[in-house]
Order: structure tokens, then sequence, then C-alpha cells
């Protein structure tokens, strides 16, 4: 049984889905998204389960009219890989939409990041914009809320951010 | 969709401690000392090394029963993990907050993470004064510092400079430290 079906069996007897489960997938539904890639997330099955007739791959391929969902969930990240690997994606075969989900309690970072806030999830997902931006991208929406340990956080993380391609000739509303 | 959308892991109410242990993605040493031999050694040796003997000893939510090679004079376990050692001399408590600070101790050991989950640092420095309270003058604290689980600014803080910020908040003297397993454990001698 997958971590995520684990914890919706410990607590809820199987019966919900995570906010941000569902956040993402009304989106996937809402802008009409036919192939879905995801990185970092093993639960590929429970995702299909929700998805009908949506192709989803976890690993990449050269094509179009992907929506990337980008789940971190592994012990350490990298900030600056994590952003290097972004870069590369967007620059190889860039999606029409964007999803970054960032565990924020397991960032390592080993250079010195000028113009912070206070706001640590704000700053973590302004740098990812930072990346995504020149190349064509221009937020959507962004969610993030205080967390002591009571969000399936480290099943789906609590900040995350989406994307829409602007110079995409396939995006659709 | 028809599924009720949920929120919270309703934290609480965990009781089964391999789903709780994986869902922090790694194994506390001290609770399972088999699949973490070296470093479950390594704490034992610095709490023993940290330790101010000979000396009065009490340990919370620590996993030291059977494990330490000095005696432990009281034992503390958090609640939500008694189903670990259900044979345990310790006396379970609901958290850290509750043990209480009338009796002074020479040594303070508190090397169980879980404690410390999800507090802001400002938090973890109360925590850290009032596991101080339980210490007498010139006692030793020996106490962990998740580093992977405290709530702070990471691209603003290394975890190194952690340490930093509690040496400046704190009136005690921290003097050692070492990492094992993703977290922090510091010696602390009470002025």
């Amino acid at each position: 049984m997958s971590w995520r079906k684990q914890q919706l069996k410990q607590y809820y007897n199987g019966n919900g889905i995570m906010e941000q489960d569902a956040q993402l997938i009304k989106f996937i539904q809402d802008h009409a998204v036919t192939k879905l890639c995801l990185f970092g997330e093993p639960d590929l099955e429970y995702f299909a389960e929700r998805l009908p007739g949506i192709e989803i791959y976890n690993q990449w391929r050269q094509e179009t009219n992907y929506m990337l969902a980008f789940i971190r969930t592994n012990p350490y990240v990298n900030f600056e890989q994590f952003l290097s690997q972004l870069f590369n994606i967007v620059k190889g075969a860039p999606p029409d939409y964007l999803y970054v989900a960032i565990n924020k309690y397991v960032v390592v970072t080993e250079q010195e990041w000028p113009d912070l806030t206070d706001d640590y999830d704000a700053d973590l997902l302004d740098n990812i914009t930072k990346v995504l931006t020149p190349n064509s991208y221009q937020e959507v929406s962004r969610t993030y809320r205080e967390d002591t340990g009571q969000s399936f956080n480290f099943v789906h993380p609590t900040t995350n951010i989406y994307y829409e391609r602007t110079n995409s000739t396939n995006n659709q509303v | 969709m028809n599924e009720q959308i949920v929120q919270t892991t309703k934290f609480n109410n965990i009781n089964d401690t391999e789903f709780l242990w994986n869902m922090y993605y790694s194994s506390h040493p001290m609770v399972d000392f088999k699949s973490n031999p070296v470093e479950a050694s390594g704490i034992l040796q610095f709490v023993a090394r940290s330790c101010k003997f000979p000396g009065t000893v009490v340990t919370i939510d620590s996993f030291m029963s059977g494990q330490a090679t000095f005696d432990v004079d009281q034992s503390y376990e958090l609640e939500a993990f008694k189903g670990l050692w259900p044979e345990s001399y310790s006396t379970i408590i609901p958290t850290m907050w509750h043990v209480p600070t009338e009796i002074k101790y020479d040594n303070v050991i508190a090397v169980g993470s879980h404690s410390f989950k999800y507090m802001t640092l400002d938090r973890y420095v109360e925590a850290v004064e009032h596991l101080l309270k339980l210490t007498c003058s010139g006692g030793h604290l020996v106490v962990c510092m998740p580093k992977l689980h405290l709530q702070y600014h990471r691209l603003r803080y290394k975890p190194i400079d952690l340490i930093d910020q509690l040496t400046n908040r704190i009136t005690a003297t921290i003097s050692n430290s070492v990492e094992f397993h993703k977290d922090f454990y510091l010696e602390i001698i009470n002025e």
C-alpha cells in the first residue's frame, strides 16, 4: 500500500483525499490536460484511478502538451540542484503547465541567498519563479500554510505553486 | 470526485510506530537500534561522555531503557510513544512540558527528536530553558536539536547556524555538539 493510502487509511478509513491532491486533480481537469508527467511522486496508480483517460508518466519524454507535476518528498532537497533540474526541464521540453510542490522541511542549501524576507515559504516559491519567468512561465496560483506537523506535508507538500507557459499554443482553460 | 477533502494527519492519534517513523523518513536510531547500530552507539557514547558523573540522571523521551551504560534515576516517555516501551519503567507524560521541575538532577538527557518536532527556533529555545530547570547548578543537559524538523528559514540559516542562534539566547554554555542521523546533539552546562 502506498504511503499516501496508508495515511488516509490510518486517519480516515481510506475515505478521504488530501486537499493538495484534490486541488491538483481539479487543475488537471479544468485545464483539459491529456498527458501528465509526475516527478518524485511514486503513487502513479493513485492518480491514474482518479484521472481516467489521461496518460500519466513518471519518466520525462521529449513531447509537448505535458503538465509536469514536480512533487518533492525525498529526504534532503538540495535547493540549487532542484532549481537546476527545473531549468533543464523547461528549456528541454517545456510543458504547458507546471506544478511544483516542495517539502520545505527537507531543503538544504549551499549558497548564500540574497533578498530574503522573513517568509520562508514565499522565498522558496519566489526563487522558483525567478528561474521560470524568463522561460515564459507565469504563476497561476501558489499555496502555503503554517504547518506544525498536522498537515500531509510529507506526502504532498503544502508549499506549492502552479504555472502556465505564456507562449504555448496548446493551453486550454 | 466524491471523496471527502481532508487536511490534517490527526497527529495525536498515531499508534502505529512503523508508520510514524516512516512518516519522518527515518527511524530514530535509538528506536531502531538494529538498523542504525553505529549511530545509536554513537549517540549513547556521546551521552555517556557528556554526562557529569557521579551524579543523578533523568531521561525524557530518550529511549534509554536497557541501553544506557549508567544508572537512570528517573525516566519519562511521551504518551504518544508508550506503545514502543510497553514494559518500560518510564513514567508516561503527555508532552515534554509536563516534566515536573521541582527535583533537580546532575544530568538531564533528552535525545528523542520527537519532543521538539515542528518547533520554531524560539519555542526550541524555550524547551531547552525548560529542560535546564531540571538541572542542578553546573548540571549537564544532553539534548537533541532536530535540524530536519525545526521550523526555520532554510535559505537564511544553515543548520549549523541554529547552534549559534541557540548559544546567543540561552543562559547556559553549549560545551559540545555532534551530528548523528541528521540531527544535532548538544551538551549544555547549566551556569
